[in-house]
């Protein structure tokens, strides 16, 4: 390659810096000048040409936040609505970490305005938060109202329930609570996003509400409605301030049950006789302690998650619940203490012996299976014969102990004495009061 | 819908067409004009013709490129001290010999490319797996290194101890400064809607005109350099030994800079020259070509991939906002779109090559300068205004900072990466409450 004359670039070296600091400046303050625009998701939904703007959205947050830690970096994602549509934001690593420092997290309910940088792709848009000061959070209220059971109309509503925890599950989307207010049940999500806000204090609501399970407790909850999946009615509770679970209860002697009307209590108590009420399908335990009876009104669906061997007369049950009058408890959760399981003699049972909860053992004969889906059978233990009655016995009870039966095989029975007929029989209030021995 | 094998042969040739007649123009980049045409993409093709339409414009693009990087990318002793082994070949009079030793590393970067397609399938979603937790950790990494990799030139010149020393440092203290100029440009336009956000995608594309092509060509226009006659040779002086060794170097380049994020040819290369140590003009020329055809179309290739859909490059985020493929018979059918652009676009830059060469004189590259200068200018103002006209000023200035002091020009890409950096590490509230933007 020849060369021409050659041409001084000195000042054109010096004019490129000297270029490159006022320019950056010039565009410095204009940037400082100008805010992102804030535009309706409606309109910038799917628009690639506003692929990576900068820009605001504000509106209603529709969940709790979805947590992310998979490949061990933490991504935070939650819905805004503003009317003309719904757009996730997310917020990355750093980001995250540095808002979960502040606590400042994103809840149903909340307004919240966010400056963040779009992405545009084929199907889906969503919002990118890239410095935290940017998220504001408008409209969280600090009232809140008390309420005993919720419906789909309290959404968006501050609530707070109290009572008798009787469920508690952890699931992925936070630990998932049951609470028996005495005239209703509230359900309650504590979101998985709050255990990495404070990591100890939600283990130690983990671990009270697993000990509550056991031991009875009362949790007091602060939280907005929130519709899961649109229909049903939850409390999302916003701060691990909101919600406070005592373990325990009160343990009273039955006695003590009329200082307690309304209120929750824990009662260790033996079991006598059962009824069931069928206008309200739930059943009536008599229990006795050694200061008096009282009866438990426990809905169907807690009787059969309980071994009914473990109901059988004689046995200590531990019953949380709330006190409904001076001799009468409805149970929110039924903890088995210790077991008075034992193969009754049919001779052994007379009229005096309505209500108890036994177990029989012995051959099955002359089974009648009825349309509504029960079925009776009598059963022979060489003492005596007494009539079974199976209320489940289509749907619940195993094919291999319905063989048993059908074939004259020998079958162990637990239930409680009713008459029916005149005649005594065995109820089976549970299938898994049934099986071949 | 899959489109058919003719629609996408059709759509393919489409984009290679586009492709050919603009890549050749000093200073176009192909992303520009594909950005120009996704806002009527939807009125001139169904949405899954629009990757095959990409592909092909894309492959022209990495070939046609080929010959303004020979050609028009005129060197003199005062502009550059080091001459590109591609000026070295075009002042021997060799141009031909330059482009055709690229054009046969972009050769053997798309067989590699389609020759590995079918693993490609298994193996990336383990690697995306295995690095993703640590990009940040690379990405920085490797902007140390590139700082690291820089030596000291002119320590030997200069009257006095201190003269030689700020000549030593000249080179490195004008790479930091255009790194953090760039970057702090950068931050400002990500940070903070500078062009009108309707068409935000195109934020960075006055950025990017402004760091890399301006300058080139505004250089171009200064350049005193006179372009000896070119010969027109039948053969290339290398063996297919260097051509195999260098098609790995090249392959390895290029596949770093196609799945890290912000990781370009050019930086992929320099780590992938540092892995495999080549030397040779002849190889550094074939390995251009490898490295530049698996960083375009690699990249835009990674999301067609049925098992990993990963948006890579400008292209691969472009065509992800309007469709993804997703079946194993579109990204296949990606894989013969690649084939058939390669073919064509090689033979097409081949024979433009000739012409070029035996022309060049002819030509009058200022004259091209210029008016590729004044298309660019119109560029930026049609797409994004005044605002992108004084972003592309103040990116052509950096530009200008790192060609003039002999600098890399890949610190302006710290327009991009410093942004993702502080992003990644936390450190974006800080700055941006430090330039008093929160």
């Amino acid at each position: 390659m020849s060369v021409e004359p050659r041409l001084s670039v000195r000042w054109l070296k010096l004019f490129s810096i000297l270029a490159t600091v006022v320019g950056i400046l010039i565009i410095y303050m204009a940037a400082r000048g100008v805010s992102a625009p804030l535009v309706k998701i409606g309109d910038v939904y799917g628009n690639y040409a506003m692929n990576y703007a900068v820009v605001r959205i504000r509106g209603n947050v529709t969940g709790p936040p979805y947590v992310d830690t998979s490949g061990g970096r933490i991504t935070i994602r939650f819905g805004v609505d503003d009317g003309t549509g719904t757009m996730n934001v997310y917020i990355y690593e750093q980001q995250a970490v540095e808002l979960l420092g502040r606590g400042l997290v994103p809840m149903p309910g909340d307004v919240v305005e966010v400056e963040g940088q779009l992405r545009v792709r084929e199907t889906y848009t969503y919002l990118i938060l890239q410095v935290v000061d940017l998220l504001r959070i408008e409209g969280r209220s600090t009232s809140y109202t008390k309420v005993y059971s919720l419906n789909t109309g309290m959404e968006g509503r501050s609530v707070e329930v109290s009572g008798v925890v009787y469920e508690f599950r952890e699931v992925s989307s936070g630990l998932l609570f049951g609470i028996d207010t005495g005239e209703g049940y509230v359900d309650v999500l504590i979101p998985v996003v709050l255990k990495y806000v404070d990591e100890d204090a939600y283990n130690m609501l983990l671990e009270n509400l697993t000990r509550s399970l056991e031991l009875g407790g009362e949790a007091v909850v602060r939280g907005v409605v929130y519709l899961y999946r649109g229909i049903s009615p939850e409390v999302v509770v916003r701060s691990l301030d909101e919600v406070v679970v005592r373990v325990g209860g009160a343990l009273v002697k039955l006695s003590e049950l009329s200082r307690h009307v309304g209120g929750k209590v824990v009662v260790e108590v033996e079991s006598r006789r059962m009824f069931y009420l069928r206008d309200t399908r739930d059943y009536v335990l008599e229990v006795s302690d050694e200061t008096g009876v009282a009866s438990i009104v426990i809905p169907s669906e807690l009787i059969y998650d309980l071994d009914p061997r473990d109901l059988v007369t004689g046995s200590r049950i531990k019953v949380v619940g709330t006190v409904f009058n001076e001799t009468t408890i409805s149970a929110a959760r039924v903890v088995p203490v210790s077991s008075a399981f034992k193969i009754y003699r049919v001779s052994d049972v007379d009229r005096e012996s309505v209500g108890l909860i036994l177990a029989f053992e012995g051959k099955a004969s002359s089974l009648v299976e009825f349309r509504g889906g029960s079925a009776v059978f009598t059963l022979s233990d060489g003492t005596g014969s007494i009539k079974v009655y199976v209320p489940g016995w289509r749907s619940h009870v195993p094919e291999d102990v319905k063989r048993a039966v059908r074939s004259g095989g020998r079958v162990m029975v637990v239930g409680y004495i009713d008459v029916y007929r005149g005649e005594l029989e065995v109820v089976v209030y549970d299938s898994d009061g049934l099986e071949v021995s | 819908m899959v489109l058919a094998p003719s629609e996408v042969v059709y759509w393919t040739l489409v984009g290679t067409g586009i492709g050919l007649l603009f890549s050749w123009i000093p200073g176009f980049h192909i992303f520009n004009i594909l950005a120009v045409i996704i806002l009527v993409a939807p009125a001139m093709m169904p949405a899954e013709a629009f990757p095959f339409f990409a592909i092909g414009a894309l492959v022209a693009f990495v070939y046609l490129n080929i010959l303004p990087s020979v050609y028009f990318s005129a060197a003199d002793d005062t502009l550059m001290f080091l001459y590109f082994p591609s000026q070295r070949y075009l002042s021997m009079g060799r141009g031909h010999e330059a482009a055709t030793l690229t054009i046969i590393g972009a050769v053997g970067g798309s067989l590699i490319l389609a020759g590995l397609s079918p693993i490609l399938i298994y193996v990336m979603p383990i690697v995306r797996n295995v690095f993703t937790p640590y990009l940040h950790v690379i990405l920085a990494g490797i902007v140390l290194f590139m700082f690291m990799s820089e030596w000291q030139k002119f320590g030997d010149v200069g009257r006095t101890r201190l003269e030689r020393f700020l000549n030593a440092w000249k080179q490195n203290l004008a790479g930091i400064f255009v790194f953090f100029a760039a970057g702090t440009l950068g931050f400002l336009l990500t940070y903070r809607q500078v062009v009108p956000a309707e068409i935000a995608y195109l934020n960075l594309t006055p950025m990017f005109i402004g760091f890399f092509a301006t300058p080139w060509v505004i250089l171009n226009l200064l350049a005193q350099a006179r372009i000896p006659e070119q010969r027109i040779d039948t053969s290339v002086s290398t063996s297919p030994k260097r051509i195999l060794q260098a098609y790995m170097g090249g392959s390895l380049g290029g596949y770093i800079a196609a799945f890290f994020p912000v990781i370009t040819g050019g930086m992929g290369a320099l780590i992938a020259g540092h892995i495999t140590a080549q030397r040779g003009d002849d190889m550094f020329l074939v390995n251009q070509g490898t490295n530049r055809f698996i960083y375009y179309v690699g990249a835009l290739f990674l999301l067609m991939v049925p098992t990993l859909h990963l948006a890579r490059g400008g292209a691969g985020w472009l065509v992800g906002s309007i469709y993804t493929p997703k079946t194993y018979t579109e990204y296949y059918m990606a894989v013969g779109s690649i084939l058939i652009a390669s073919g064509i676009s090689a033979a097409a830059a081949w024979i433009l090559s000739m012409l070029f060469a035996r022309s060049i004189n002819r030509i009058g590259y200022k004259k091209l300068s210029v008016v590729a200068l004044i298309m660019l200018i119109a560029l930026v103002y049609i797409l994004t205004g005044i605002p992108g006209l004084g972003v592309m000023a103040v990116a052509t200035a950096i530009g200008l900072v790192a060609a003039l002091y002999q600098t890399r020009r890949s610190y302006c890409l710290a327009g991009i990466i410093f942004p993702i950096l502080l992003n990644m590490t936390g450190l974006s509230d800080w700055y941006a409450s430090l330039l008093g933007l929160i």
